[in-house]
């Protein structure tokens, strides 16, 4: 990890990051945090769909897809 | 280490021979279901194709073709010196789903023909839905058994949970 | 809490103690397996009042006692923003419940506590069900059950829900507990959320309409969060007006975020302390999904699978479907030649053993559909079909998930319908309910069978193949059309989770398969039977004298009245007819031509009778098998979409929609095949 602030979508396959913010506010911030998106989380990109779009993420031991769109949302230091 | 080394050498030449022979079986199967599609679309009776003692199926081609390029894939992960356990897995899974599949419908085929006497079947010989079968089975058998540890998960028996 | 209230139910059920349980839980844990285990076939399905969101009730008895279980919608949290998250909130605090059993996934412990933090927070009396401890081992990562227990504060029970091990347990565990208070868990939030909190807390004491029930620091945590819901709450206990302003004055944004963050910090350091994670990085799972949605191998694997799918279901199915129509043949001859009052055997044999029979005839292929989807289902593999064919989706106005309900519309449209419950934001699913229809179901695929086969010889199969992309081609610009019309905005977020790959249990396969596939059978048992009959009335009537089916029957009045509307389309009384009961169901169509043109009911008569018939032509042919791909699918459709969109107006638009869009095809087909004069 070279400590460069970047967005999850900008991840490529196999990096690992760290959750530093969650930068919308509403109804997203909160599904994203309580699926675990929270502060300090280390999280790792395992694949894109064939499209590029969207994107599985592991991260507190589970798998989760999330489109560019919401991916853009979270703050990660990489 | 060099253990490792083995067992991935192991593994790529698997993969490759694996993919060849599908390979082959695939585009044999497509070329010659294409032929098939074309002589019934003309309505050529005599057309050499329809000699073959059984009818080539195009998208049975196609399945075939796409199991021989997860493994080709996977060959190159290899050579990469990346983990291809799942494109092993993936591509024998779908191997040993599709022969399920083609026992069950061997099944239904021996039942139609003899138990039913559907007319469609007046043409149709036990070789005609066996070959499949035979053709498929050895290379996801083999891999089936030696990397069984791989692709399917062990049954151990939960010793914490019985008491 | 209402669940703190001590009484001992002595009612019913053998005058057992009836202990009353919730099952909770995050989706993919194996709540169902859990439910099916304990409940067995005991159970009710029914939906929550006023939603069409499944609930599921069932009993068991126990040594000693019996247990009344409730199986809650799965959900992630208890925030009250979804339509799943409230019913399983306001069923916890108002459903007089004893225990809450959540089941947790132990290889995914940490967001499975999010939940548990939730519902303890909330004062429920709590006992975790660790569900998947098989998973658990072989990923060789183990949790220390006693710590687990002691720094949550409620019992854990270990157990393998799908090999039924650990549920006696559980069931003791429930009854030693459901009469003991649980201390509400104790979350340390920054000293200014505390400081707001105390403040709030001081206000809400002092409010005596409150319910006991409610604890007063949950409230309190709700409020400073700007929960919607709770407002409701206060205004139904008359909390004075400027009390609640000065309330949810309280509320801000941050808190929130704030709130989440350190409850999931507590959660770190229950798992710091319980669970020991094994080395593996990379699991199975992500090694197969690195294939699976491999950049060039994703769409061809999703491709072949589709296939084989649909292999399974032809291949399984013929036989029975076979013996179905040898059967109900044999039997309506049967009645038809020894019954010696000639209406009466026609109405026995043509009409409901012949009806009955060409309605069950897709049995089968139905219930076989459902069998290799749950399979899919079970294994993973269908997230993963969502999660490659999201994109796909998203640009024709749709949602990842409308993919499954799609697919399943190939069977039958009305368990398709229902199934697109899985699709939470309401435009997407609304979008996805009303372009269904156009999927085409098992029911057409007769009629385009028949006339396919008499009128386009070795191209038939293409004929079909070219209908079925119609469908999909019709089902595609409708919902962009909706979607930059009525339902404006955009998908809702694909925030799914990817459970890791299970192998399918047979079991779990059967059940489900008989659960969706009875819908079919109640459809055939009433709408088609009905309609059968309506037919064969019709056919008959005026009774004495006329020729079953014949042009001087009311049925036939009926086709020469809408005549002229079709006339354009090629078709004349006698296809108007066979079209107006296909609104009933496609299933008659065949039938009622049959009873029209004569042919003695059997299928080569049909055959035989249309071919010598002036009336039937491979152009008006192609156009009826337009006309019938893209009307209304039935009745038990109509009646399904009211209930799942819960709008007549919507079901009405649908029905409309799709017959003027029908109608216009077929019109472009016949018209535009006349002029060309292909000779047709
Ligand atoms: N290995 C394993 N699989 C389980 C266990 N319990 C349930 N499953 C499987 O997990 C999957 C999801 O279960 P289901 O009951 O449908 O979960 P629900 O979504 O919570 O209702 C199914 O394939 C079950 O067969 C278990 O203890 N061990
Ligand atoms: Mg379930």
């Amino acid at each position: 990890m070279s400590n460069k602030v970047t967005k999850l979508d900008q991840l490529e396959i196999g990096d690992i990051a760290k959750v530093i913010t969650i930068d919308v506010s509403g109804e997203l911030r909160r599904r994203l945090m309580e699926m675990g998106l929270t502060r300090g989380t280390l999280i790792e990109v395992i694949g894109k769909a064939p499209l590029g779009d969207p994107i599985e993420y592991k991260f507190k031991g589970y798998n989760l897809s999330l489109r560019k769109e919401e991916a853009n949302k979270v703050v990660v230091e990489h | 280490m060099e253990m490792l080394k083995n067992t991935s050498n192991n593994m790529k030449t698997s993969l490759l021979a694996g993919s060849l022979i599908f390979l082959v079986v695939a585009i044999t199967e497509v070329i010659l279901g294409a032929f098939k599609i074309y002589a019934d679309s003309k309505e050529l009776e005599e057309h050499w194709v329809n000699a073959i003692p059984f009818p080539p199926g195009i998208f049975t081609g196609l399945a075939i073709l796409i199991v021989s390029l997860v493994w080709l894939v996977g060959y190159f992960v290899i050579k990469k010196d990346q983990n291809a356990n799942g494109y092993l897995s993936v591509g024998t899974i779908l191997a040993l789903g599709f022969i399920l599949l083609f026992i069950l419908i061997l099944i239904t085929d021996i039942f139609n023909a003899y138990a039913l006497g559907l007319e469609d079947y007046e043409n149709w010989t036990v070789l005609a839905s066996l070959r499949w079968i035979i053709f498929l089975s050895p290379i996801p058998m083999f891999f089936t058994i030696k990397y069984r540890d791989l692709i399917f998960t062990r049954k151990k028996k939960t010793s914490a949970l019985q008491s | 809490m209402s669940v703190k209230t001590k009484k001992v139910k002595e009612m019913t059920l053998d005058d057992k103690r009836v202990i009353e349980v919730a099952l909770a839980g995050n989706p993919n844990t194996g709540k169902s397996t859990l439910f099916n285990a304990l409940t067995g076939l005991r159970q009710k399905i029914g939906n929550w009042p006023g939603v069409t969101v499944e609930k599921k009730e069932g009993k068991k008895r126990c040594d000693g006692f019996n247990l009344i279980i409730t199986d809650l919608p799965g959900t992630y949290s208890l925030s009250a923003y979804s339509l799943d998250e409230k019913i399983a909130r306001s069923f916890i605090i108002e459903g007089k419940l004893d225990v809450v059993v959540q089941i947790i996934d132990a290889s995914n412990l940490e967001r499975n506590l999010y939940l548990t933090t939730m519902l303890r927070e909330l004062g429920a009396n709590v006992v975790i069900a660790l569900n998947m401890m098989d998973l658990l081992e072989e990923s060789s990562s183990s949790i220390d059950v006693n710590k687990l227990s002691k720094e949550m504060g409620v019992p854990v029970v270990p157990m393998i829900a799908s090999s039924r091990i650990g549920i006696d347990d559980l069931e003791n565990t429930i009854e030693s507990i459901y009469q003991k208070e649980q201390k509400p868990i104790r979350i340390t939030y920054s000293k200014e959320i505390e400081e707001v909190l105390a403040n709030v807390q001081e206000i809400l004491m002092s409010i005596p309409s409150i319910p006991s029930d409610f604890d007063s620091r949950w409230l309190a945590i709700q409020i400073i969060q700007n929960d919607p819901e709770i407002l409701t709450f206060l205004k139904n206990w008359n909390v004075n007006k400027t009390i609640i302003e000065k309330l949810l004055s309280f509320g801000r944004e941050d808190y929130e975020a704030e709130i989440i963050d350190t409850k999931y910090e507590f959660i770190t350091n229950v798992t710091s302390k319980a669970l020991k994670r094994g080395e593996e990085k990379l699991t199975r799972s992500d090694l197969v999904d690195k294939v699976v949605t491999h950049k060039w191998l994703g769409i061809p694997i999703f491709l072949i699978v589709m296939w084989g799918a649909f292999q399974f279901v032809f291949a399984i199915s013929v036989p029975f479907m076979e013996l179905i129509d040898m059967l109900f043949g044999w039997l309506a001859g049967l009645l038809v030649d020894n019954i010696n009052i000639g209406w009466l055997g026609s109405l026995l044999g043509d009409g409901i053993v012949g009806g009955l029979g060409a309605v069950l005839i897709f049995v089968p292929p139905i219930f076989a559909m459902f069998f290799i989807l749950s399979v899919l289902e079970d294994s993973g593999y269908l997230a993963r079909a969502a999660f490659v064919m999201d994109k796909i989706m998203v640009k024709f106005g749709l949602h990842g998930h409308s993919f499954i309900p799609m697919l399943l519309g190939f069977g039958c449209n009305v368990p398709a319908i229902m199934s697109t419950r899985s699709l939470k934001n309401n435009k997407d699913r609304m979008i996805t309910i009303l372009i269904n229809p156009f999927m085409s179901c098992g029911a057409r695929m007769p009629v385009f069978i028949l006339f396919a086969g008499l009128f386009f010889g070795a191209a038939a199969g293409t004929v079909i193949f070219a209908l079925y992309i119609l469908g999909i081609v019709v089902a595609i610009f409708t919902a962009i059309l909706l979607r930059k019309t009525f339902f404006k905005g955009k998908s809702a977020p694909f925030i799914m989770e990817l459970p890791p790959y299970h192998t399918p249990k047979l079991r779990s396969a059967t059940v489900a398969m008989w659960d969706k596939g009875k819908m079919y059978l109640k459809k055939a048992g009433t709408i088609i039977l009905i309609g059968v009959m309506f037919v064969w009335f019709l056919a008959a009537m005026p009774f004495g004298g006329v020729e079953y089916g014949g042009p001087d029957t009311w049925l036939a009045a009926v086709g020469t009245f809408f005549e002229p509307i079709f006339r354009p389309l090629g078709f004349d009384w006698r296809i108007v007819v066979a079209l107006i009961v296909g609104f009933v169901a496609k299933e008659l169509v065949v039938g009622a031509l049959g009873t029209i043109v004569g042919g003695g009911g059997s299928e080569e008569g049909i055959k035989d009778a249309i071919l010598a018939d002036e009336g039937f032509y491979p152009l008006n042919s192609l156009s009826l098998m337009v006309f019938t791909l893209l009307y209304v699918p039935c009745a038990a459709v109509i009646g399904v979409m009211r209930k799942e969109t819960g709008s007549w107006r919507w079901t009405i638009f649908a029905v409309v929609y799709s017959t003027v869009i029908a109608w216009l095809f077929a019109l472009v087909v016949f018209q535009l095949g006349s002029l060309m004069n292909l000779g047709l």
